[in-house]
């Protein structure tokens, strides 16, 4: 089984064409709405390393997302194995209803690979 | 060398100079050292030579391809694929394969040499773009091109494939 | 019939044939292509082909190794007959006879007759002859 090498949620991404090097921007930790509910377009960035035996195989990846007692997903997404690291660029609209801890999971043929969590902020009110 | 850098991988002085490697490795290694794809690499990088560009002129070359007779411009397409060789899209991941795929016995040495070039991509890192569309589940994103400068050199450019800024409405929300 | 990249002196033997490289030509007997630089370090070794020493002539039988910087062994050729001209004395003026990878003709070309030769910096080339002569007999 291939083992993950990273898995983040960000804004924005970019791999070098030349250098084959990938740059990730604006890692989301925490998001501080104006209002409920809010669109958030993230990317989910991950790769796995392989011992080269995955070359040609299928997998499926899933993406689960949960906040509370809410739960979107799984997304699945099918792919074949195509190189000694294979890589998956996500892109996410995520719907938030309300405030709270947003745990984006990433499933490998599903096994649990790995966690990211955005905390959600209360939306700020204007006392006077 | 003629000004195009494609042509020149269909010149004489060319070819004189690749007949020399016997063995695959070889050819590749000397091409990767070569001015001509030198200069096809310092294109793509540059955006002076586009991937299309070099699409049609390998399409070009196959249509001298005939049954039992030696494919003529087989050092020309060993040429275009050590130059994609280092470049990392899906557009010469393809060609490549393609070309591996011939197994020809009238093409000489390039479907050997794509195949030396896919194994040395496949020991590095392979991409795959995906968004959850309304519409579809699995549609890869589009991509484009940025380039920018790298320090102070201005013939010094990095290509970066950047999503483009979508509209959030066209993906399916995951709401939670 | 000069083949392109030769000077006006050199001849080609044969028409472009496949079926064998250089390294075929050499040790195969015109049978195969001998695929990779590893296959090749075996036979030099096998057949004891070793560096001339000091003083020693090129004779033909000899062979000419040419190495290029990071790509290794690009291409070995026989020398068929070291001849002086009023330039050089004699056995030092070697001609080889070149099979051009595994789709060219053979061509019959002076040692530094090659392309590489003329930028001979620019490509890190490194010509070496060897010669097997001291083979001994194993019973």
């Amino acid at each position: 089984m291939p083992s993950l090498e990273y898995f983040l949620v960000a804004r924005a991404f970019s791999v070098d064409q030349w250098t084959n090097l990938v740059s990730v921007f604006e890692i989301v930790e925490e998001v501080h709405p104006p209002a409920f509910p809010v669109d958030l377009p993230l990317r989910a960035i991950c790769c796995w390393n392989s011992t080269g035996e995955e070359v040609g195989k299928d997998f499926q990846a899933s993406i689960v997302l949960r906040r509370d007692e809410a739960v979107s997903g799984p997304h699945h997404v099918n792919f074949t194995w195509k190189a000694r690291r294979h890589r998956l660029f996500v892109d996410l609209n995520v719907n938030v209803q309300g405030p709270g801890d947003v745990v984006v999971e990433l499933n490998l043929n599903g096994a649990h690979s790995a966690s990211h969590t955005i905390t959600v902020h209360q939306v700020a009110t204007v006392q006077g | 060398m003629v000004n195009n850098p494609l042509e020149s991988l269909r010149s004489g002085e060319f070819d004189a100079r690749m007949h020399w490697a016997s063995t695959p490795e070889a050819l590749f290694a000397l091409l990767s050292k070569s001015e001509e794809v030198r200069a096809l690499r310092d294109g793509l990088r540059q955006g002076t030579l586009h991937e299309q560009d070099a699409g049609e002129f390998a399409s070009q070359l196959m249509r001298a391809f005939q049954r039992g007779v030696l494919f003529p411009h087989d050092l020309a397409l060993c040429g275009l694929a050590v130059a994609l060789s280092q470049w990392h899209t899906e557009f010469a991941r393809e060609f490549l394969r393609s070309v591996a795929g011939l197994r020809l016995a009238e093409m000489r040495m390039s479907w050997r040499v794509a195949k030396i070039a896919l194994e040395k991509r496949e020991s590095g890192s392979q991409s795959e773009y995906r968004s959850f569309r309304s519409d579809s589940i699995s549609a890869p994103r589009a991509a484009f091109v940025v380039f920018h400068l790298v320090g102070d050199a201005p013939d010094k450019h990095r290509c970066h494939v950047l999503p483009d800024s979508y509209d959030a409405t066209e993906l399916e929300p995951c709401r939670v | 019939m000069r083949w392109r990249g030769f000077s006006e002196r050199s001849f080609q033997r044969c028409q472009a044939v496949s079926g064998y490289n250089c390294f075929g030509h050499l040790w195969a007997s015109r049978r195969t292509c001998i695929p990779d630089q590893p296959a090749c370090d075996i036979v030099l070794e096998d057949d004891g082909f070793r560096a001339l020493r000091q003083g020693e002539d090129v004779q033909p039988g000899d062979i000419v190794l040419y190495w290029m910087g990071s790509v290794g062994l690009l291409h070995v050729a026989e020398v068929m007959w070291n001849h002086s001209d009023e330039q050089n004395s004699v056995g030092s003026n070697p001609w080889v006879l070149s099979k051009l990878d595994a789709f060219g003709p053979e061509i019959y070309h002076h040692l530094s007759d090659t392309t590489y030769h003329r930028h001979q910096a620019q490509y890190e080339l490194r010509v070496e002859i060897r010669t097997e002569r001291d083979r001994k007999s194993p019973w």
